[in-house]
């Protein structure tokens, strides 16, 4: 009777079948189902992967932030820098937290100038963090941060800055942009330029925003030390500025300008040619980077006859009036050895063969040594070792062993063939005959101060040991000033100061043979009877009609010696040995010779005191420095040029300040580098301020000190 | 007065007051979740709580006025509310605002309503009418007219691109035609042909691109975590840091830095369980449970079948809002933005379904016959 009852009445009143509560209850129980095991999922992720979730909520919040250490200086031995670390703005992305990737490479692509394509990969990179742009000018990092975009940041790393360009490029190195050094004493040193990095570690938010009340810790980086060279920044532009005439002058393919002090071995200037801007070393062939004075060998020829003669006083097989006679030529077995000049010398003392660097005699020399003898003195010289040097990647030099030297390699060695020796090397030695027989250790790194500018570490000289006597040396030293006054080395003479030294004009071999290539050097040091400075010139591959070291080597080092001797302040002495300068305490006021001929002006400037060099083919005084109406030290030699026009470099040459506030570091750097000014910069951003101001007249080279603002 | 007296003894009380709670906790949460968010509450910490409330009233308001009517008035109006329903659906295509790519909302005025959150209930009620007509549901044409009736609503949501909403049709359409007494091994075929044909169908040749995304995200959260996986990883991250305790009511480190996306509505579950823990996440799902298990109460102490069906349809509504959500969370069920009933921040989805829980009350009141 039940359907009776339901189909009597409407369909919806009819009260629910057994079934139908029984279904109801199974869809709870599925219900029940569905509530535990959301439970079972919750316990799982909360419980069981709790800990390591909430380690990594914790990793996401608290993201550390390096903190660079700045890098530390490279300052010159009179504290001028060299090279120095500068903020730059780094841009990078978190691709994590990029939610939009293509809208953001639309948004960076025009303020990085970036291609959208290349943002779009970096920005979609499964890394944590991804440098989009390194080095940005300051301007673009502060529209990057301007954007505050999520997961795009600005992070300021140390730039290193070569303020002096090129000067002594091979010797600083390079260092990459991540506080590394790459080459040179910037990778030897790194360990002490380098710092240690520090750490904020900050909670943060999605976007990366610190959170003020948040959880902070901060490990301060700790800078890097300074490192004090050798080097002397004018030596070393002295040493560059005549390399790069002499160069030019000679067509040379390579040359290398080396001044020491042979006293402490200290390196006073590297200087080679060609060479590259570390500020932009990318742009350069690598090749040019190579410290072609300390890695790299030559044939030294000559002037390698300064360590045979050495060995042959030493052992008392020749004195300085040892008599030799030349016919021209020599035979050593089968073989002939021709001197330089068709001829001959005829007879001749021991100081004149050297005088006239006859082969023929120090084959001669060599011979009467024997090959042990001559080894050992080449090894005490250090020749066939490294000289210690704290420089990376030095090479050593090379000669015939003596067992296996023959009479004809022992002779040809005598006079510097069939031996390789580093530049650096083949100074040193001569350092070792200016410093009485004893053979220092060159350097180039004198001390290691830390960042607040104290002294942490202090590099003593390094004495090797005794190579000759004290009086062999002296009596070497004697015969190389006669070198000097009457022979090869005229051309390098410095008025009013005796300058020993040597030539040399190395063959250079050329698949196993010699051709017409020609390495001319010219090696000395003055003054002689108190050597303050030894200096090494080589032009490698000279393309003038006469390649002798003693026609083109030697001017240019004795250019490079005046200036050093007087840069350095040492007096000069008349031929007898006393100074010729009594009035050096006295101040002079310099007269004004410009319009003057040039006996006029000699007169003027001998009569008041001073010192005159005279430069310039004109007849006519056109410039002079110093300025007339300075007050300078009476002695001081004023340098008047005398021409049609002022382009000759002088040293000494006074330049006007460019005005440069309102520049961007780089504008202000090109401004002054053009007019040879160095740049010493503080701060980041615009140059607000700068020291001394334009319009003020300084010597080239000097540093201008700008502060830059944000 | 507007219900009799003796109608009010018979409310359930226990549902009532699991209600109010359930209410009052998400509008703690909720203001939890977004005191934080200067730039999401324009620096009034308690914005979001007054909107909650607000609705909340207006839920009340419309719930004493659906006690007041008699359920079974409803099976006679089913068809013109049916109708209502969809035409309040496809208005949208008309009316509507576009919000997180979906087409789902019409603006008026300061409000935003979803339709599809009403349009549930009429679709219930007018299925219900339908299948308690039907004697036989054993044979599969006996299933057209109401597949149909289920279809064209689903069809309208996912024209509207809110795929997750239509497909809370489907358990809810297989719920109440279990209930009504379907043939179960039919029923087990369609669900299955539904699962393993039709799905995959739609899955390549219906879902645009970012819906399929969200399903590829959903097996595999790695894929993409700086996109769609970003909300799952970083909800998954949020819950298991809060641990066994939690990190405190207001603590939530992950939703208040951020990097829990949409933590006052979509993931509101996250933020509770970070902060209350592993016991404030079961006490909460047990309250909801609570909820639910009283509806299917309803559905069985129903005086009649109409009542037991839309209590049953109702219910489930709720239910597979809870299983969806809070699935979505912790990473067992797609990323779909299907609020979390009573606790999820927004007015359409608290006044829906409070006005689901009304209807259930109605039902429940009206269980035995009144003697008068």
């Amino acid at each position: 009777m039940v359907s009776v009852r339901r189909a009597s009445r409407p369909s919806y009143q009819a009260s629910p079948s057994v079934i139908a509560r029984k279904r109801v209850y199974v869809l709870f129980i599925l219900m029940t189902g569905v509530f535990i095991a959301l439970i079972f999922r919750l316990g799982w992720v909360q419980i069981v992967k709790g800990p390591e979730l909430h380690a990594r909520a914790l990793e996401q919040r608290m993201r550390p932030v390096p903190v660079d250490p700045r890098r530390g200086t490279v300052y010159d031995r009179n504290l001028r820098e060299l090279a120095v670390s500068i903020s730059a703005d780094s841009v990078y992305a978190i691709p994590a937290e990029i939610r939009d990737p293509v809208a953001a490479a639309r948004q960076l692509a025009s303020v990085l100038e970036m291609g959208q394509d290349t943002l779009l990969a970096k920005l979609t990179t499964r890394q944590q963090t991804v440098w989009l742009k390194r080095k940005v000018e300051h301007d673009v990092a502060a529209r990057i941060k301007e954007m505050s975009a999520p997961g795009i940041g600005v992070a300021e790393s140390g730039q290193r800055f070569y303020p002096r360009d090129t000067l002594a490029a091979q010797v600083i190195g390079i260092a990459g942009i991540d506080n590394q050094g790459l080459e040179g004493l910037e990778q030897l040193y790194d360990s002490e330029l380098r710092g240690v990095r520090g750490q904020i570690v900050a909670e943060r938010d999605a976007t990366g925003k610190e959170i003020p009340e948040g959880e902070h810790s901060y490990a301060p980086a700790k800078d890097g030390n300074s490192i004090v060279l050798t080097i002397d920044e004018v030596i070393q532009y002295i040493c560059e500025r005549e390399l790069e005439r002499a160069i030019a002058d000679t067509r040379s393919e390579k040359g290398i300008i080396l001044a020491m002090d042979p006293k402490t071995g200290e390196v006073l200037a590297m200087a080679m040619r060609p060479t590259f801007n570390p500020n932009d070393y990318g742009r350069y062939p690598s090749s040019l980077r190579r410290n072609i004075a300390v890695c790299d060998m030559l044939e030294p020829g000559s002037t390698f006859k300064v360590v045979t003669s050495a060995a042959a006083l030493e052992e008392g097989v020749v004195t300085p009036t040892t008599g030799f006679y030349d016919a021209g030529h020599i035979k050593v077995e089968d073989r002939t050895i021709r001197c330089w000049k068709a001829g001959g010398h005829g007879s001749q003392t021991f100081t004149e063969a050297v005088e006239n660097s006859c082969n023929p005699v120090f084959a001669t020399i060599a011979i009467r040594l024997g090959p042990e003898t001559f080894a050992r003195y080449v090894r005490a010289f250090g020749l066939t070792d490294k000289t210690g040097i704290d420089f990376p990647g030095e090479a050593v030099g090379m000669m015939h062993s003596a067992s296996r030297m023959g009479p004809v390699e022992l002779a040809t060695s005598g006079f510097g063939q069939g031996i390789s020796v580093t530049p650096l090397q083949l100074l040193n030695a001569l350092c070792a005959i200016a410093n009485g027989g004893t053979l220092m250790q060159p350097m180039l790194v004198r001390e290691v101060l830390d960042p607040s500018g104290a002294l942490v570490r202090q590099f003593a000289p390094t004495r090797i040991r005794q190579v000759i006597s004290e009086r062999s040396a002296r009596q070497l030293s004697a015969i190389l000033e006669s070198v000097v006054v009457n022979g090869s080395g005229a051309r390098a003479a410095v008025p009013g100061y005796a300058v020993a030294g040597k030539t040399g004009t190395a063959q250079k071999p050329e698949r196993g043979r010699y051709g017409d290539k020609r390495v001319a050097s010219f090696m000395g040091y003055a003054p002689a009877n108190d050597p303050r400075v030894a200096v090494l010139v080589v032009l490698d591959e000279p393309k003038t009609d006469i390649k002798y070291g003693g026609v083109l080597a030697a001017p240019a080092f004795a250019a490079v010696m005046r200036d050093v001797l007087r840069y350095m302040e040492i007096p000069p002495m008349d031929v007898a040995g006393a100074p010729t300068q009594q009035l050096a305490s006295i101040v002079a006021t310099v007269p004004d010779v410009i319009g003057k001929t040039n006996q006029e002006s000699l007169a003027m400037l001998r009569a008041a005191g001073f010192g005159v060099r005279a430069e310039g083919a004109g007849d006519v005084a056109t410039n002079q420095v110093p300025k007339a109406g300075s007050r300078v030290a009476a002695g001081t030699t004023v340098v008047v040029y005398f021409g049609p026009e002022e382009l000759y470099d002088l040293e000494d040459d006074f330049v006007e300040v460019p005005d440069v506030t309102g520049k961007t570091l780089k504008e202000a750097v090109l401004l002054l580098g053009a007019r040879g000014l160095a740049v010493q910069p503080e701060g980041r951003g615009i140059v607000s301020r700068q020291q001394p101001s334009a319009g003020a007249a300084v010597r080239r080279g000097s540093a201008i000190t700008i502060t830059l603002e944000e | 007065m507007l219900i009799e007296r003796r109608l009010l003894k018979n409310l359930d009380f226990a549902l009532l007051g699991a209600v109010i709670c359930a209410i009052l906790f998400g509008c703690a949460m909720i203001y939890s979740a977004t005191r934080w968010n200067v730039r999401l509450t324009s620096s009034n910490p308690c914005l979001y709580v007054k909107k909650q409330a607000a609705a909340a009233v207006v839920g009340a308001v419309a719930s004493i006025v659906v006690l007041g009517i008699d359920y079974r008035y409803l099976a006679r109006f089913a068809n013109v509310l049916y109708v209502a329903g969809i035409v309040l659906l496809a208005s949208v295509f008309v009316l509507g605002t576009p919000s997180k790519g979906a087409m789902s909302w019409i603006r008026i005025g300061p409000v935003a309503i979803q339709p599809s959150e009403y349009a549930k209930i009429a679709v219930v009620i007018g299925l219900a009418a339908y299948l308690v007509q039907q004697d036989d549901l054993s044979t599969l044409s006996s299933f057209i007219v109401p597949a149909i009736l289920a279809l064209v609503p689903m069809g309208l949501v996912i024209a509207e691109n809110d795929l997750g909403s239509a497909l809370v049709l489907a358990p809810v359409f297989f719920a109440m035609m279990y209930a009504a007494g379907a043939d179960p091994k039919l029923l087990g075929l369609i669900i299955g042909v539904g699962l393993f044909v039709i799905v995959p169908f739609s899955y390549f040749f219906l879902l645009k691109e970012h819906q399929q995304m969200r399903i590829l995200v959903f097996f595999n959260p790695g894929l993409d975590p700086r996109g769609f996986g970003w909300n799952v990883t970083q909800s998954v991250i949020a819950i298991g840091s809060g641990g066994f305790a939690g990190k405190g009511f207001g603590q939530s480190t992950q939703a208040r830095l951020n990097f829990l996306p949409e933590h006052h509505t979509d993931f509101i579950f996250s933020v509770i369980a970070e902060e209350l823990g592993f016991l404030g996440a079961i006490a909460s799902l047990a309250l909801l449970f609570f909820i639910v298990r009283r509806g299917y109460g309803v559905a069985q102490s129903a005086r009649d079948r109409f009542g037991s069906l839309v209590a049953v349809g109702l219910t489930t509504i709720m239910l597979v809002h809870i299983f969806v959500n809070v699935g979505m969370t912790m990473n067992v069920s797609p990323c779909t933005g299907i609020p979390l009933p009573f606790f999820s921040a927004g007015g359409s989805s608290l006044i829906a379904t409070m006005l689901g829980v009304a209807l259930l009350q109605s039902i429940h009141m009206r269980r035995k016959k009144i003697v008068f």
